[in-house]
């Protein structure tokens, strides 16, 4: 598989490869999972910080974080990562001013996701 | 060999389940500390645990330290697998009792050496853990050998573990390796078969004779 068109500071298609054991197929399944999944704990993200829930924020950052981290979709996670900072340090404000830009990084990441392997 | 992951990120999970299907291991997945409890303790529970750290309710951490109360002699084999990459988290998730450390992103050619090495420790656990028990029961064995036996002053039968009269010889081909073969000494051959006792004293009284 060759994926030349794909913007790789967003999301390296050959790195998700690797962690797939070169399988296409399960590429594409985890990938469908983590579109939907991130898209709803989003949702959750915000509903926390709404709610002044900071520790269950820093939970749903971190799983974002490491979600992202495998899924080889690095300025999400990057971002994701500095919500869960934030949130850990009680740092609600920064953690809510955050939001739009994870928001931003997840469409931009599903783009280039779908572009690639979906 | 059967492998319980323990992780509440839906992707990961069924990424981590993937690849070890892929590698030929059966896989249990649960998405929380409390349901992984539960499957731990279960006695035919998976000895090799991978476990994500930071988790909504019970996280990795503390049901390390919770499987660690109830471990015996197999005790589980528990790899961390987080996103915390620093050192002061590797030294405390190996200090609460993890016996390795892998952080998120992982690669499936570590994932599977690391598996591969607790699957080496276990197999060398089971081992040790057969061999004692082998070890023991000799032990108790020997014991039962060399421990009192009551006998009847009378009829010479032996009290058994179980509290029941037994024959000498049915006590001895239960309780040890030997093979019983009944025969007749020289005194009760004379009190039970006086004219065969005769026979036999005469014919050894002519043989030294002619010797």
């Amino acid at each position: 598989m060759s994926f030349v068109n794909c913007d790789r500071s967003i999301f390296d298609p050959d790195d998700l490869m690797e962690r797939m054991m070169g399988d296409s197929v399960l590429a594409r399944s985890i990938a469908e999972i983590f579109l939907n999944d991130i898209r709803n704990r989003i949702d959750m993200l915000k509903d926390r910080l709404n709610e002044n829930d900071i520790r269950g924020a820093e939970l749903l950052a971190h799983s974002m974080n490491g979600a992202a981290s495998n899924m080889a979709a690095d300025k999400f996670q990057e971002i994701a990562s500095r919500i869960e900072k934030a949130s850990r340090l009680n740092d609600l404000d920064a953690a809510i001013f955050l939001l739009t830009e994870l928001e931003d990084r997840f469409m931009e990441a599903e783009k280039e996701i779908r572009k690639a392997i979906l | 060999m059967r492998i319980l992951i323990v992780e509440d990120d839906l992707s990961t999970r069924n990424t981590l389940s993937s690849i070890l299907l892929k590698c030929g291991h059966e896989v249990s997945a649960v998405s929380s500390g409390e349901e992984a409890w539960t499957v731990i303790r279960q006695p035919d529970a998976p000895r090799l645990i991978l476990l994500d750290w930071l988790m909504p309710g019970l996280n990795g951490l503390d049901l390390c330290k919770r499987i660690r109360s109830i471990d015996g002699d197999n005790p589980f084999y528990i790899i961390m697998l987080t996103v915390k990459d620093n050192k002061k988290d590797i030294v405390e998730g190996l200090d609460t009792g993890t016996d390795d450390y892998i952080t998120k992103p992982f690669y499936p050619e570590e994932l599977r050496a690391r598996i591969n090495a607790g699957h080496r420790i276990i197999e060398m656990q089971n081992r040790l853990l057969s061999h004692a028990k082998e070890l023991q029961n000799s032990l108790d064995h020997i014991e039962t050998l060399q421990g009192i036996l009551p006998i009847c002053s009378f009829c010479k039968k032996v009290r058994n573990d179980s509290n029941y009269w037994q024959q000498v010889d049915d006590y001895i081909a239960s309780h040890t390796n030997a093979r019983v073969t009944h025969s007749i000494c020289p005194e009760c051959m004379k009190i039970h078969y006086p004219d065969i006792h005769r026979r036999i004293n005469r014919k050894n009284t002519e043989k030294a004779d002619s010797d």
